[in-house]
């Protein structure tokens, strides 16, 4: 038996060895899609890195009374949401130069991310913090932004970026 | 001399002080791969982990994440490699003239020096120190100190060797069986794939690290990264092991044989440490599928076919089983009459809480298993004296499967030492124990965790029985034929005992009895 096996590197062999390269080329096929993705997600983190700063610099620039950087995002009660959104998006805002990675036709920043959408990955999104009441223990919960919600001084709010899946990431806690 | 001192040893212990000139002292201490209880293979070991650690390094110093905030730290674990690395190769240098290999011909140390081990070890220092001399971009400095991998060289080329020299003449599918099942042919190759596949398990630490999510924001392509590299490790090991496990006892037919392992606890666990891998890619766009990802902690499972504590787990829980079933059944029972108790007394107070007897389950567990969350608890007189009675009841019902297990887990282990006993005893039948009932010595002590004192005790014990049955019944035929010098002494013995007989029985009655027709009947 042993004398028999001596003499054969056999076709089974050889299929087999076939087989587990197969194996790893789609391994490395699959991967190589995870990992192309996943840079989509990163290039999204870092449009949200971008807003992060933008907002860094606006309450900034609340704390030290100078003019706020974007006229429309102004929180002095009076200016929405909407406005400030529609701003950040335009030719003076931040987010100007930034592109979704996954399709620049799904827009940079959207209300929400939901994952039955996947138009809506790589999307920036910024909730509304809102703290609890008195009485309660401390905190503050986060929900989306209504259009008509007006911008107050400190308000605190959240960035995310809808990732591959179209499921939020959380990126950074600022203040208007 | 002790018992413990007196049974058979194989391999020769390493020298006392003084018995041997101070390098040759120091060689077979440090280096010497023969003498047993040397501090050889501990140091290969420790050197073969500080190229791996290096080796994780050189990776992580590339994530900037990483590196940044700990540079200082990357730098003095280089510096306490380098130290390592030359004091090795300092020691080796020194003790070269005692190696077989290099004291042959005039300069051993240079022999030493030119051999491809000595090159590859001087190549994985030498870049740093040139870095102290010579301005070297940081860039290739690193691509230099890549260099040190070389150095588990050192270790895998004689573990090849050794596995070729095993499988010589043996076919493809053997050799694969040799190297990732256990047996006689694997070798240390076999025991470094283990550890392979053992450090790429232990990855599986990143699914927990991912769900922090300070640490997944920052490191989310690195883990990415692991994440492809372990299924290609897992899904190589999973495919070796189902091409050649025909190899083995009981699965020797190609298709019955692969789907008998396929369906195996060890086989299942290693297909579930791939699989959501490869669901997530394809099915993530029609399913909500980022729960497998959890899935990948199943990997942790598959350390359970490195140790034997695992196997002796499940023979418990065999053996037991009826046992444990029938206690199973008391519990289920109690179960179910406490929580109709208890909707039966509280639900009018509470109809919330006990709103039917399946809600009231949950209130039943937890006061039987005496977790009590106190989310629900009684309020009548009437359920609250019930929860009393119940929860002390529950005390004994619920331990006994727990104080079952944990008795039948030592017996079972008592069996195993007994059977290790028995198994000396039938070594030692030739009076010595030879290299591989050695080997088989250790394995079965490393599986049953027992310490070298430990072996040592059987070990005498079972030579100390042998000797008492040598004592009372001799050899057998067999060892007597292979132990000739033996057979002439009991002969010897045997007609000095006839004589004796001869001499000191009354020899008429003899006579009478041995012609007496009766006696044989």
């Amino acid at each position: 038996m042993e004398s028999e096996a001596v003499k054969l590197f056999r076709a089974a062999d050889a299929a087999f060895l076939v087989v587990l390269a197969a194996a790893l080329c789609l391994v490395f096929y699959v991967g190589r899609v995870g990992y192309h993705e996943a840079s989509l997600t990163e290039a999204a983190k870092a449009n949200a890195e971008v807003l992060r700063l933008w907002f860094d610099k606006l309450a900034q620039a609340h704390a030290q009374g100078q003019p706020t950087p974007l006229e429309d995002c102004a929180a002095d009660g009076e200016k929405t949401w909407e406005q400030c959104r529609k701003a950040l998006a335009g030719a003076d805002g931040p987010l100007h130069n930034l592109r979704n990675p996954f399709d620049p036709s799904f827009g940079v920043i959207g209300p929400k991310c939901d994952r039955t959408d996947l138009n809506t990955r790589g999307l920036l999104v910024v909730e509304k913090g809102t703290p609890a009441p008195p009485g309660t223990p401390p905190g503050v919960s986060y929900g989306p932004f209504e259009d008509s919600d007006k911008l107050t001084r400190e308000m605190p709010a959240r960035i995310l970026v809808c990732d591959k899946g179209a499921y939020p990431l959380r990126v950074a806690e600022v203040k208007l | 001399m002790s018992a413990i001192e007196s049974t058979p040893r194989i391999r020769s212990a390493p020298p006392a002080w003084g018995s041997l000139p101070m390098r040759a002292f120091f060689h077979q201490w440090l280096l010497d791969p023969n003498p047993r209880g040397n501090y050889q293979a501990a140091i290969d070991r420790f050197v073969a982990l500080l190229i791996i650690a290096n080796l994780f390094a050189l990776v992580l110093e590339g994530v900037p994440a990483i590196h940044d905030p700990y540079k200082k730290w990357f730098h003095i674990f280089d510096i306490f490699s380098v130290v390592v690395f030359t004091v090795e190769y300092l020691t080796r240098l020194y003790l070269a003239p005692e190696d077989e290999e290099f004291r042959r011909g005039a300069f051993p140390r240079w022999n030493y020096v030119r051999s491809p081990f000595a090159v590859i070890d001087l190549i994985a220092i030498l870049p740093f120190y040139l870095a102290a001399f010579i301005a070297v971009d940081l860039r290739m400095l690193r691509a230099l100190r890549l260099l040190r991998i070389f150095k588990i060289l050192r270790v895998l080329l004689p573990a090849y060797r050794e596995f070729q020299e095993l499988n010589r003449g043996r076919s493809f599918r053997q050799k694969v069986h040799a190297l990732v099942w256990p047996s006689a042919y694997g070798g240390q190759l076999h025991e470094f794939f283990d550890t392979f596949i053992m450090v790429w398990v232990v990855s599986v630490l990143a699914v927990v690290l991912e769900s922090v999510l300070a640490i997944h924001y920052v490191l989310n392509l690195e883990f990415v990264i692991l994440d492809i590299v372990a299924v290609g490790v897992f899904t190589m090991e999973y495919l070796l092991r189902m091409y050649s496990v025909v190899e083995s006892e009981g699965h020797r037919h190609p298709v019955v044989g692969r789907l008998n392992y396929a369906s195996s606890g060890n086989a299942i666990i290693d297909f579930l440490a791939v699989i959501p891998f490869f669901l997530e890619a394809f099915l993530h766009h029609l399913f909500d599928l980022r729960f497998l990802r959890v899935f990948r902690l199943l990997r942790l499972l598959k350390l359970t076919k490195y140790t034997g504590a695992t196997s002796t787990m499940f023979v418990v829980i065999k053996r037991e089983w009826p046992v444990m079933a029938g206690a199973g059944f008391i519990m289920l029972l109690l179960v179910v009459l406490t929580a109709s108790l208890g909707y039966l007394f509280e639900h009018e107070a509470q109809p919330d809480k006990f709103e039917n007897i399946p809600q009231a389950i949950y209130w039943a567990v937890i006061t039987l298993a005496s977790v009590g969350y106190g989310d629900i608890s009684p309020v009548t007189p009437t359920g609250r004296v019930m929860t009393i009675i119940l929860a002390l009841m529950g005390i004994g019902i619920f331990a006994i499967p727990a104080a079952l297990l944990s008795s039948a887990f030592s017996d079972q282990l008592r069996i195993e030492r007994e059977r290790l006993a028995n198994e000396l005893y039938s070594m030692l039948a030739d009076g010595q124990i030879s290299e591989e009932e050695q080997e088989i010595i250790d394995r079965e002590a490393k599986r049953l965790h027992l310490s070298n004192y430990e072996v040592q005790r059987l070990i005498e014990r079972a030579h100390r029985e042998r000797e008492l049955k040598d004592n009372h019944t001799g050899l057998s035929i067999t060892k007597l034929v292979e132990r000739p010098e033996v057979a002439i002494e009991r002969y010897r013995e045997m007609l000095g005992q006839m004589r004796q007989i001869a001499l000191l029985v009354d020899a008429q009655a003899m006579d009478r009895l041995i012609d007496d027709p009766d006696r044989t009947r």
